[in-house]
């Protein structure tokens, strides 16, 4: 299988995942992949880094961020019925969320380069996803589509 | 995960109140009520987001496509949100620049 390496993409910020600090959490989620069910991974997420004070303030990012990539996941792979996996690392300084679907892929020429304008209907999540996260990266191929997102804990 | 709505009239605009989270699955129904609100010739739309815990990007699309409809009639979209985490998004969007930001409903 031919894998694309869609990093570079993203230019919204420099996308690196650095390793962090002592794992504290780890918490695994597999989703059914029905839009009436992205309710649950967002209290999935929420459940999960509901025991960290020094998160709670990047709660709703993390959440959010999760959410986007989970619907695209779902949005983009109509026929699937391959649950969406998620996995969620809490560390001492940061938050990594993996979601990983057994999607057709996409090809990252078809994701726009710029913030779309303020009339247009679709195309915001990838952004927004963006500005909540520190580092996001993404790997797609015709074997699923798997993200990669750290959010930084900077006031612990 | 419920979207609640509640429509009402306040002079010539039309308030809906939502309470819930408004994600790809409960947005039609927000999309819904603002196509009903038109339909009755009322074109001065408010949504009114303070008992909104989550809102996505369909959800805004939502929002932009029912601000395009209005507009099509002279009218107006507004928008009451207190809460930061989603002013954020509007913000990051260009999204307050286009429509019209209330802080609460008694200055409709």
């Amino acid at each position: 299988m031919e894998e694309v390496d869609a990093q570079d993409i993203h230019q919204l910020r420099k996308c690196t995942i650095r390793s962090t600090g002592e794992k504290k959490k780890v918490c695994k989620y597999s989703l059914q992949p029905k839009a009436e069910s992205l309710t649950t991974v967002r209290e999935f997420i929420r459940t999960t880094l509901k025991p960290f004070d020094s998160i709670r303030p990047h709660v709703h990012e993390i959440v959010f961020a999760t959410h986007e990539a989970c619907k695209n996941a779902v949005e983009h792979n109509p026929e699937s019925e391959d649950p969406v996996d998620i996995v969620c690392e809490v560390f001492e300084d940061s938050v990594i969320v993996q979601v990983s679907d057994r999607g057709k892929g996409f090809n990252p020429k078809n994701i726009p380069k710029r913030i779309p304008d303020p009339t247009a209907l679709e195309g915001r999540g990838i952004f927004l996803m963006h500005a909540m996260m520190d580092a996001i990266e993404t790997k797609t191929g015709n074997n699923g589509t798997t993200v990669r997102m750290q959010k930084r804990i900077r006031d612990s | 995960m419920e979207l609640e709505m509640t429509t009402r009239d306040v002079g010539d605009h039309t308030l809906i109140k939502l309470k819930g989270e408004i994600d790809i699955y409960t947005a039609p129904s927000l999309r819904e009520a603002i196509v009903e609100s038109i339909e009755r010739g009322r074109y001065k739309v408010v949504i009114d987001l303070d008992d909104v815990e989550f809102l996505d990007s369909t959800g805004l699309g939502v929002l932009v496509g029912g601000l395009k409809k209005v507009n099509q009639h002279d009218g107006e979209m507004g928008i009451i949100c207190n809460q930061e985490k989603l002013l954020r998004v509007f913000k990051i969007t260009g999204l307050t620049k286009i429509f019209k930001m209330y802080k609460s409903a008694d200055e409709l």
